[in-house]
């Protein structure tokens, strides 16, 4: 099955994924309180939600 | 005409899309009057033309026939390619975008030298001009290989001309314009085709499976392993998931979102930051999982059909596309699905050609060779080298034919430049202390490091161990993350051994100075707290003003009200017709005056240079 490979994906990716999202909201390149930064953030973090469930979805899918 | 594949009203369909691409991308020749037009289109773009011409120029020629074999080998996990760009996000929208748009960087070389120091320029212009100039040649060359078997009355060497020479006439007429509208067709020609062909071959499939439905016919013909999203971690040698996450996610998609020249442009001519970044999402969430479908669908359906006995168990994988798109398509739908394929190969070439011109002018030809010129003399200066290079990459495909191993060697030399350029990028933007030293040593060292471990593989060997890859089991693929440690070392151990003497050289051009540079590109404090609305209102022709960087635009304190805009602020006026896509806009600085509501007032004479009609409805909406 795809579990090992699911976790190296998200868990590099995703560490990139973060680190890099964390140093642009703290380095003010991203600022919370601009509507355009807050909602870049929210349609990030949903598609990176999203990607995860469709892979993870496939997975099982594809075991069954 | 001899035909190999297909019938000759196939033929005829190719011969039609080429005459109506050339005439279309040549109408936009009469958009283009400054360099800032030819090559970066004016900043007026909307998201969805820039998405569109994206991903067109992501799947190249050869993406049909590698991810059609790549899927018949390994089923489903073709996609591992398309499906992993979304980790790069954040640094892009947040980081990179904002830079590049607001310092109004136009090349890589020139980041580089308002980063770091014109010696690393230098050497970004030799590795990126010797790279695309080579990359030109290779989807030239391609395109005649895949196109000769179709036809092989004209060999490949006439293909790859006549090729070129289209997409030559109209990018050296219409320049950015021209590719990113042909673009558009292109890709959703690309896209459309190659889902009609997945459409076409489960309807196949559903008619001479009996007992089940096309969908079904579809899965059940895939072996277990093959139904998966990812291959083993370190196995199949050719495909490992671990050697594409690095070679793939962290080596060309990084280099396609923060190194390359034409994608650059591409979010140069977005009409703004906030615009850009809904191009990109869009890229990333829906466009390249279609695109993972149309290149790689024939190579599942191949394996689907071989399971029940459809075709030959021993089908030569890199010629499954040809054989399935036969088989499932009539003839007139197979000559579309080759028009997909040579669109594939256009918008990526045309970008190449537009974006090594692009750097040939702006880093070469205006500080080195002749400063100081007016703009219609470079104007002119890339139109002439879009011709240049588009000869000079074609001259490369009788070589590439004669000595395979220069195309071999070109991809190793890919691979060598690649994560130094891609580190040298990164730290630029997230380490303010990265030192122009480091940067160099970075650039030339890493290439070095990479160089050698191509000569001698067994420098890989500690990262391939830590993943219990041996040399043959998929060991070359590690060589990213190779060239990524390596360098980010180095560039470490630069900056601490030569430190940055001038950090405020790096202002506006790394993470930390975005705000600063979204003042400085508007020249006042920008006003984007408040979002305000998108008005309508009738144009009217001010007085001429004289032609700079952006024109005064009046309207009335009501008008600015609802779109949350005051004086000085930065506008953007654009046609109602959404469907042009910002092609007839400007940006304009915002003057509220004593003038009737739903009346805006702009320059005559920007009026005209932008194609837009005095009383006609106009679209306003604040930028900043």
């Amino acid at each position: 099955m795809n579990w090992v490979q699911l976790a190296y994906q998200y868990g590099l990716g995703g560490l990139f994924f973060f680190v890099t999202l964390a140093l642009c909201f703290q380095s003010g390149a991203g600022d919370r309180a601009n509507p355009s930064d807050k909602k870049a953030l929210v349609y990030l973090l949903g598609g990176l939600l999203l990607f995860f469930l469709s892979h993870l979805v496939w997975i099982l899918l594809a075991s069954s | 005409m001899q035909v190999a594949h297909g019938q000759t009203i196939d033929f005829v369909i190719v011969i039609v899309y080429f005459v109506g691409i050339l005439g279309f991308g040549s109408f936009f020749g009469r958009h283009t009057k400054t360099t800032k037009d030819f090559f970066f289109s004016g900043q007026r773009f909307s998201w969805w033309l820039i998405a569109f011409s994206c991903v067109a120029t992501v799947v190249g020629s050869y993406s049909f026939i590698k991810y059609s074999a790549v899927g018949y080998n390994y089923g489903l996990s073709s996609s591992m390619t398309y499906l992993n760009d979304w980790f790069l996000l954040p640094l892009f929208m947040l980081g990179w975008l904002p830079i590049i748009y607001f310092s109004r960087v136009v090349s890589i070389p020139e980041y580089f030298e308002r980063r770091f120091d014109r010696p690393t320029r230098v050497m970004a212009v030799i590795f990126i001009m010797l790279y695309m100039v080579g990359y030109i040649g290779i989807n030239l060359y391609t395109l005649g290989v895949a196109m000769h078997a179709i036809v092989p009355g004209i060999g490949v060497f006439e293909w790859a001309a006549i090729i070129s020479v289209i997409a030559a006439i109209y990018v050296t007429f219409g320049g950015q314009t021209a590719v990113i509208m042909t673009d558009l067709i292109q890709g959703i020609l690309l896209l459309g085709a190659g889902i009609l062909l997945f459409y076409l071959g489960i309807r196949y499939l559903g008619k001479e499976v009996p007992g089940l439905g096309g969908l079904a016919a579809f899965w059940e013909g895939l072996p277990q392993a093959h139904r998966l999203p990812f291959s083993g971690l370190t196995t199949p040698e050719q495909f490992p998931m671990a050697g594409i996450f690095w070679q793939d996610m962290f080596g060309s998609s990084m280099f396609f979102y923060f190194a390359n020249q034409g994608l650059i442009m591409r979010f140069l001519a977005v009409k703004s930051v906030a615009e850009g970044r809904k191009a990109i999402m869009v890229v990333a969430l829906i466009l390249m999982p279609l695109a993972m479908l149309a290149v790689g669908n024939a190579g599942w359906l191949g394996r689907a059909m071989q399971s029940f006995g459809l075709i030959n168990a021993d089908v030569d994988p890199n010629s499954i596309f040809m054989v399935v798109a036969e088989i499932v398509t009539r003839p007139g739908v197979f000559g579309l699905i080759l028009a997909a394929l040579t669109a594939a190969l256009m918008s990526t070439v045309d970008t190449l050609i537009n974006a090594v011109s692009a750097i040939a002018v702006n880093d070469v030809y205006r500080p080195f060779i002749a400063p100081g010129r007016k703009d219609s003399h470079y104007l002119k200066a890339a139109r002439v080298s879009s011709i240049i290079f588009t000869i000079a990459g074609l001259a490369l495909v009788p070589i590439y034919m004669r000595f395979r191993s220069i195309y071999v060697a070109h991809g190793a030399f890919t691979a060598t430049i690649s994560p130094p350029i891609i580190v040298a990028v990164i730290l630029g933007i997230l380490w303010k202390r990265f030192s122009p030293r480091a940067a160099f040593l970075t650039m030339l060292g890493g290439g070095l490091a990479m160089g050698l471990s191509i000569k001698w593989p067994a420098l890989i060997k500690p990262l391939a161990d830590l993943h219990g890859m041996d040399p043959g089991t998929g060991f070359d693929y590690m060589r990213a993350l190779y060239g990524f440690v390596l360098c980010t070392i180095l560039a470490v151990v630069g900056t601490f051994v030569w430190p940055a003497r001038d950090t405020e050289r790096a202002e506006g051009l790394w993470i930390g100075s975005v705000k600063k540079a979204k003042a400085l590109f508007k020249g006042a404090v920008p006003n984007d707290q408040v979002i305000g609305k998108k008005v309508r209102l009738a144009l009217q022709s001010a007085p001429e003003e004289e032609v700079e960087d952006r024109p005064t635009v009046t309207m009335s304190a009501e008008d600015a009200g609802r779109m949350a805009a005051g004086d000085g602020d930065l506008v953007y006026v654009c046609d109602r017709r959404w469907w042009l896509g910002g092609l007839h806009s400007l940006h304009g600085k915002l003057q509220v005056a004593d003038l009737p509501a739903g009346t805006i007032a702009v320059p005559a004479n920007y009026i005209k240079v932008n194609r837009l009609d005095v009383g006609d409805q106009v679209v306003v909406e604040k930028i900043l």
